[in-house]
């Protein structure tokens, strides 16, 4: 990504935080914010120390649980080979992957300016990927899995499983363009 | 030559926007590029400022083909839409920042403090496009274009959305340039003010050259002569809209 367009991330980034905090002063807003971040507390924390009592439970029930591990981690494993397949055919086939579409500011500005299309296809993955990285990381935090040992792994691999198919699935128009 | 357009061509799927146009224009002239909706304007911009790709045929951009070496015919142009589309959490100078980062221009802040005074945005620096009217906006597209000069101005439809002081402005903004030796080509709906700034005028109708000349020329050619020597009366007999029936309503 040229210096140019990482200049569009980032003040576009910070002028946007800005606003979102500015506009806290507004007491919906701000009854908002406040709402939002009790859900996420709630998910974050209190759901996980909730999961992780009954996880010490069902530990001790022993083999109907070690059974309902077992399928517990098939239907993991399955999942996993089906994200992937979905991956695979996301690559084969980018039919409708968004990856393509500039804003029509993107066109007014990066289109006759002396950038190369290679240049115009990093930024635009780039661009979409930070979306794509924020919600994956997102979902990968709030899903309350495993013991406090187990969720900094366990995190990652869900983080993996959410965002692994998406950045399949819009960089494959990219390589298939070969950067024309 | 600053630019020299050899039968371009232009179709979208079964349509054609745009069909063996040829023209050139030197620096200094201010080019009106004048036709009905649809006549392939802002088609022909867009091709000329690299945004779209032609169908067939050659543009050359101070000496720079744009198909062969495109990125050093860009440098050389700066394109100003009729819609003013900017980055929505972008303000003003992080615009006209982004333009010198783009083009390599480093003294963008001295260049610009004149520029913003010149189309009255002093005081705007930091809103954002949200907090601007559509005037505004479109004053800064402009800005953004002409802050670092270069030597070839594709308007399409410049003077929309702004009040009479701002069209005054501009229009001044847009001689002073081709005084300067830059080449405008110029897309505007706005008759009088074409006759009244251009030195040259290019009427298009059905993506199609159909004149080109200065309004005086086009008013003493044999086909044109009965038709009036006012550019609007020029345009109606080229378009084929001056018969009675057209001219009511």
């Amino acid at each position: 990504m040229s210096a140019a367009t990482l200049y569009i991330v980032i003040c576009s980034a910070r002028n946007r935080i800005g606003r979102r905090l500015a506009r806290l002063l507004e007491p919906r807003y701000l009854v908002g914010a406040v709402a939002g971040v009790s859900y996420l507390v709630f998910i974050l924390f209190i759901r996980q120390r909730a999961y992780g009592t009954r996880t010490v439970v069902v530990r001790d029930a022993g083999a109907a649980a070690a059974s309902a591990g077992a399928f517990g981690l098939v239907g993991v494993a399955g999942g996993s080979v089906l994200l992937a397949f979905a991956a695979f055919a996301c690559w084969v086939m980018p039919f409708t992957s968004g990856l393509l579409e500039f804003s029509r500011a993107e066109t007014a500005f990066l289109f006759p300016s002396p950038l190369t299309r290679r240049q115009l296809l990093v930024y635009r993955l780039m661009r979409s990927q930070f979306a794509v990285f924020t919600g994956a990381l997102i979902m990968a935090l709030a899903y309350p899995t495993g013991t406090v040992v187990a969720r900094p792994s366990n995190r990652a691999e869900n983080f993996l499983d959410h965002y692994s198919p998406r950045l399949g699935y819009d960089t494959s128009p990219w390589f298939q363009t070969g950067f024309n | 030559m600053a630019i020299s357009v050899m039968r371009l061509c232009r179709t979208y799927g079964e349509v054609t926007a745009v069909q063996d146009l040829s023209f050139e224009a030197n620096p200094g002239e201010i080019v009106g590029l004048i036709g009905p909706n649809g006549a392939g304007k802002t088609t022909t911009l867009r091709c000329l400022s690299g945004i779209l790709k032609p169908t067939s045929g050659q543009i050359v951009v101070g000496g720079c083909d744009m198909a062969q070496s495109p990125l050093d015919a860009k440098k050389q142009l700066a394109f100003m839409p009729d819609e003013p589309h900017l980055f929505e959490y972008m303000t003003v100078e992080e615009h006209l920042r982004l333009v010198g980062r783009l083009y390599g221009v480093h003294d963008i802040d001295q260049r610009a403090k004149p520029l913003l005074e010149e189309l009255e945005l002093v005081g705007r620096e930091r809103l954002l496009p949200g907090e601007l009217s559509r005037g505004m906006r479109q004053k800064v597209v402009i800005a953004c274009g002409l802050v670092r000069d270069p030597p070839v101005l594709l308007f399409d439809e410049p003077l929309t959305g702004l009040d009479p002081i701002g069209i005054r402005r501009m229009r001044d903004t847009i001689v002073k340039r081709a005084r300067a030796g830059a080449v405008v080509l110029l897309s505007s709906h706005l008759l009088p003010l074409v006759q009244e700034i251009c030195t040259r005028v290019l009427i298009m109708d059905r993506g199609r050259k159909m004149a080109d000349g200065s309004v005086e020329q086009l008013a003493a050619t044999a086909d044109f002569a009965e038709a009036g020597s006012t550019l609007e009366q020029i345009f109606l007999r080229v378009t084929g809209h001056d018969r009675p029936g057209d001219q009511q309503g």
